[in-house]
């Protein structure tokens, strides 16, 4: 290079020809043509010249001419042929030619008549086995399969730009899809390896990829979206067959351990069906299998009118496990079968229906021992529990989609849930031997219909109208009465019922309005009712007679609350900034009844938001928001006499009207991006209650009976930060994190006057993982975790968490994986304050996406126990938990 | 922070001779793209007898990397600048111009020869040209393509060269690269003179080297991603393969 600058100049010289084209097979015994090739207007110019076996467009041989026109043209064939001499802006010529003699050299010297192109552009327009539309890539199948793919994923594989990983995740570009639907009917969303894995290649016609996919099509180019999905279309004479795949998995050398799993479907251009069923003892929730079948969730979409209301329950046995992976700690015993489809009914409807059953049978085994301080009050608990829960749930939802038209659409959803669950303990509270029982139901009815009209490109409204019904009705007793310090009378045994029945009517109308310079602007208004009915009834008894009904022990109110509501958005995006601001204005009419008296309530108000992004530059980016909030209480907060809620607790509302007010500023900071050599992360957020529901809470050893007080002033802050950094020489990434959170409010205990609670606690942690490309991996880490509660007292602990993963990725069809895991609990005696943890996982592939074989070991070491340290303002627990033990489980996973 | 932007300033310009009444002609060839994500390029060719300048318009391709949180996925494309390749048959030369992050590169090869198979009975049009099929195997992969003797210039998209025609379309046995002709422009008279300015960024490499580079890169990258993932995340396998334009060289 010389210089700064570089420069490159190609002259074309006319003046050049040659004869470099001579690619055609050289033979020692060639025929040699050669001649002359000018233009009637005696010029000279490039020219092609081709021989052509006679009545055929195959070439046999080709040469170009020079600068003077010369050419010279070989072949090693005989017979009758055609010589074709091509200029541009001159008329083809074709001559007749005989080659006879390998000797003899033919000379042909040719004149061609000047014709100028008449065209001076030619546009041409041609078909392509990839058509691509705005935001639509559709791909023939034919043109990409090469005969030898048998499931879908073969085919996706074959597909330019599709990339699918060993794991069957399916990424365009880097980016994962969000879905594979058929025919645009989606059963799996982001379990949709299943498809991919199992359904075969033969009915699809084309593979359609949508980019800015929006689950609502009405949204798109509304809402902002980097989602991509890919849709399957199937052929219209598509042959209906049953594909699936079935998971057995069994104990080796343990008790009696298993796993099956299946799935059956059959897919064809009207009705789509779905059958899966699950049976484990292995820890697994079967649910999680359907859980984003039975609550597709879509963050922030609009038409979410509803999602977040529920009815309450209120009592619980203390089934909490620890902070451990459910396959530990899980004992279980699940049956779950769940049936889906889809039916076509016309081209503008089509209905979509979902059930399920559920039984599941869990144990719980628990020793914990307390230790309460407060003031002058101190006192020791041990519980011994061993709980059992059996539950039987059954899920129907059916929706109805019907497109009026292009741009419109009418949605219909029901849902339907019932569940059983009866629960018993047996606890060894303090010596003395509690038999609880608990029988809970849930009975949902749901129903939504949505209207969605795209009346301009740019525009979408949305009308949602939503009725829930709910309710959740509990029946509680305990074969003793601990409670001689509160009630008087002779009693041996207790008794609650308790009811939340919960009624929603909302409807909103929502409109999203995307400008063509990016911004958007969104307005909603509507009002949501609801009414809550919140009966609770205690009883005393000794032996099956009822003793007392406590009067402050007894509830039955309603409460109503309408909130009439608008809300503006405008977001407002410019080169480096986002601004988003957001006003609510709220109306609520508020109506609390209870058998004594009525209160109401009308107050209006309204939540301010703003949110700033700044993208300083490509590496320092900046979210930052401030809002103020004002919630409206709900019946948890404002029920007027106690409820039982624990064996040993017992809780109540205000029993009057409360809003409350909390301002929180966020503020996260990012250098550069995921996947650079340095990259990291900081967030850090304050909240202020200006009030809030604290608790007067009276503590005794039997009994823990806490009552809501609104008070003003509560802080929050937290923050975390992560930094990673990665170093070539070792081509290792080293990760670390930091962070914590700080809270002060004031709550009363037995009556004291109020009293600080500070809570304080910090985490950090190192991690460095290899990102070798070798057979071997390892990543290494620790975690340590500081809690501090400062009272009139201060209590604090340091648990610290190992870790040590390795991996081994033998070739495509053997690799396993081995994870060790220690955790130290700083405040517990030294025989029990250590934990290990080793589990295996190997995987060997006989033939891919047909026939896999797995190996899992759980708890290697066979830890039996697990003991964990909790503080909290008024008492120090250790709580002993039973894990699952040893076992190795075998299983196959085939494809039929 | 100086951007690549402000780097990455190039300039293409064609400059009309018309003392000297040589035959150009423009051809613009719809690329459809599928290295990562399915794209669809503008390419372009200027050649006449002996020169050709083709070249790939990225010019709309931002760089981003976007990570979204609900799936712990991260998209990460690097920018790329309009890519060229300039061949003079006569002196059997060769260059590109690529870049890799923010360097750019000329680089230099020798003008490959390619081994047509051209004794194919197989004809289709194009719009009005009749085209011949010829098969040629270049640096691991097997291109079909479609050239009309018609228009007597032995150039093609990219690298391709030496059929006895102009080739109007041209794509890979798996579809990763399709190149047609949309548009040609003919007459268009004239000298013309390739002008590259940019600052010192420019490296002047042979492809061997270049190739080397790009790989190290692609490495590191692969290496600090994985190094990267959370707990409970597994590499189950790797298989990592070439899927660009070439796939081997003659020195492998």
């Amino acid at each position: 290079m010389n210089g700064n600058k570089l420069k490159l100049k190609i002259k074309i010289n006319l003046i050049y020809y040659s004869a470099l084209f001579l690619f055609s097979s050289i033979y020692a015994q060639d025929i040699k043509i050669i001649g002359v090739v000018k233009g009637n207007d005696n010029k000279y110019f490039l020219s092609n010249v081709i021989l052509c076996p006679e009545n055929s467009n195959s070439i046999i041989s080709f040469s170009y001419t020079d600068e003077v026109g010369n050419f010279e043209l070989k072949t090693n064939r005989i017979g009758k042929f055609i010589l074709k001499i091509s200029a541009l802006n001159y008329e083809t010529q074709i001559i007749e030619i005989e080659l006879t003699d390998f000797s003899k050299s033919i000379v042909k010297n040719i004149t061609l008549v000047r014709k100028a192109i008449e065209l001076n552009e030619i546009i041409i327009a041609k078909e392509k086995p990839i058509t691509i539309k705005k935001d639509t890539i559709i791909f023939n199948a034919k043109s990409f399969l090469q005969g030898n793919e048998q499931v879908v994923e073969d085919l996706l594989k074959k597909i330019p730009g599709i990339n699918v990983s060993s794991d069957g995740t399916i990424k365009v570009g880097n980016q994962e899809v969000e879905k594979i639907m058929i025919d645009g009917d989606d059963f799996f969303e982001k379990g949709y390896k299943l498809l991919s894995k199992n359904m075969p290649v033969q009915p699809v016609e084309k593979v359609e990829l949508y980019q800015h996919y929006s689950n609502n099509r009405h949204l798109k180019d509304i809402e902002k979206s980097n989602k991509v999905a890919l849709n399957l279309k199937l052929k219209d004479d598509v042959k209906r067959q049953w594909f699936g795949n079935l998971q057995l998995g069994y104990g080796l050398v343990s008790e009696n351990r298993y796993e099956v799993r299946s799935n059956l479907m059959n897919f064809g251009k009207k009705n789509k069906y779905y059958f899966l069923s699950n049976l484990n003892n292995t820890g697994y929730d079967a649910i999680g299998d359907i859980n984003n079948l039975i609550r597709p969730f879509h963050f922030g979409e609009p038409a979410s009118i509803g999602d977040n209301q529920s009815a309450n329950t209120l009592l619980g046995l203390g089934f909490d496990t620890p902070n451990l992976e459910q396959k530990r700690v899980n004992f279980n015993n699940a049956e779950m079968v769940s049936l889906n489809s889809i039916f076509t009914i016309s081209p503008k409807v089509k209905l979509k229906t979902l059930g399920f059953f559920n039984t599941d049978e869990n144990d719980f085994f628990r020793n914990s021992f307390q230790s309460y301080s407060v003031g002058n009050t101190k006192f020791e608990n041990t519980e011994n529990f061993i709980g059992r829960k059996t539950q039987l749930t059954g899920f129907g939802k059916i929706d109805l989609t019907y497109d009026i038209s292009k741009n419109k659409t009418v949605q219909y959803t029901g849902k339907f849930n019932s569940t059983d669950e009866k629960s018993s303990s047996d606890l060894n509270f303090n010596g003395e031997l509690l038999n609880e029982k608990l029988k809970s139901k849930n009975q949902l009815f749901d129903q939504k219909l949505v209207y969605t009209n795209k009346f301009k490109s740019n525009k979408v409204v949305l009308f949602s109208g939503r009725y829930i019904s709910e309710k959740t009705p509990q029946n509680y007793s305990a074969n003793q009465f601990i409670y001689q310090n509160l009630f008087s009378e002779n009693a041996n045994k207790i008794a609650q019922t308790s009811e939340n029945n919960m009624q929603f009517l909302g409807l909103d109308a929502h409109l999203l309005d995307r400008k063509k310079n990016g911004n958007l602007i969104e307005i909603q208004f509507g009002n949501q009712f609801r009414k809550d009915n919140l009966r609770s009834n205690f009883q005393l008894k000794n032996d099956e007679s009822s003793v007392a009904e406590p009067l402050n022990y007894q509830n039955n109110l309603l409460y109503y609350t309408d909130d009439l509501y608008l809300n503006a958005k405008y977001s407002l995006n410019l080169k480096k900034f986002n601004l988003l601001t957001q006003i609510d204005f709220h109306q609520l009419f508020n109506n609390l009844k209870t058998d004594e008296n009525t209160l109401n309530q009308t107050p209006l108000f309204f939540n301010p938001k703003i949110g700033l992004d700044w993208e300083i530059n490509n590496k320092n980016k900046i979210i930052t928001s401030y809002s103020l909030n004002k919630t409206n209480a709900t019946i948890l907060d404002v029920y007027t006499n106690y409820i039982q809620t624990g064996f040993r607790s017992f809780s109540k509302g205000t029993g009057s009207f409360n809003q409350l007010d909390a301002s929180t500023v966020a503020f996260n900071y990012t250098y550069g991006s995921w996947g650079d050599k340095f990259f990291a992360n900081a967030f850090v957020l304050y909240t202020k209650n200006h009030d809030f529901f604290s608790t007067n809470t009276l503590v005794d050893q039997n009994y823990s009976q806490s009552e809501k007080i609104n008070i003003k002033n509560k802080d929050f802050l937290t923050f975390s930060s992560n930094i990673d950094r990665y170093f070539k020489p070792i081509a290792s990434n080293l990760k670390i994190t930091f962070g914590g959170s700080k809270s002060n409010y004031k709550n009363s205990v037995n009556n004291s006057d109020f009293r600080e609670v500070k809570n304080i606690s910090f985490n950090y942690g190192l991690e460095l993982r290899s990102g070798f490309r070798g057979i071997f991996n390892y990543h290494i880490g620790s975690k340590w975790n500081y809690n501090e509660v400062i009272t009139t007292i201060t209590n604090s602990y340091t648990d610290t968490m190992n870790f040590l993963d390795l991996s081994f990725v033998m070739n495509d069809k053997f690799n396993f994986q081995i994870q060790t895991e220690r955790y130290f609990f700083g405040n517990l005696d030294k025989q029990n304050n250590e934990y290990y943890f080793m589990d295996l996982e190997a995987r060997y592939t006989i033939k891919e996406n047909k026939l896999t074989f797995s190996l899992s070991g759980n708890n290697l070491f066979n830890t039996a126990t697990y003991k964990n340290y909790s503080i909290t303002d008024i008492s120090v627990s250790k709580t002993e938990y039973r894990l699952q033990p040893r076992y190795l489980l075998l299983k196959m996973e085939f494809r039929f | 922070m100086k951007t690549i932007k402000t780097k990455l300033i190039l300039f293409l310009i064609i400059f009309i001779n018309y003392s000297n009444a040589q035959e150009i002609i423009t051809i613009e060839y719809q690329n459809e793209n599928n290295t990562d994500f399915p794209v669809r390029l503008k390419t372009i060719l200027n050649c006449n007898t002996n020169n050709s300048v083709f070249t790939t318009f990225f010019g709309k391709q931002k760089k981003s990397k976007v990570s979204n949180e609900e799936d712990n996925s991260a998209t990460i494309s690097a920018e790329t600048i309009d890519n060229y390749q300039v061949m003079n048959l006569k002196e059997k030369t060769l260059f590109s111009i690529e870049n890799i992050d923010e360097s750019i590169y000329k680089i230099n090869e020798k003008l490959p020869l390619f081994i047509w198979q051209i004794e194919s009975n197989e004809t289709k049009k194009i719009d009005r040209y009749l085209c011949n099929k010829a098969l040629v195997t270049f640096r691991g992969r097997n291109w079909e393509a479609w050239y009309t003797t018609e228009i007597p210039y032995s150039f093609g998209p990219w690298k391709f060269n030496g059929l006895p025609g102009l080739i109007l379309e041209i794509y890979d046995e798996t579809n990763r690269y399709h190149w047609t002709a949309s548009n040609i422009k003919f007459n268009t008279k004239g000298d013309f003179l390739l002008d590259l300015k940019y600052n010192d960024f420019i490296k002047e490499v042979n492809l061997k080297e270049f190739v080397k580079k790009q790989e190290e890169l692609v490495l590191e990258r692969e290496k600090r991603i994985y190094s990267i993932l959370p707990r409970g995340t597994e590499k189950v396998s790797e298989k990592s393969f070439r899927k660009g334009i070439e796939v081997n060289y003659e020195w492998e």
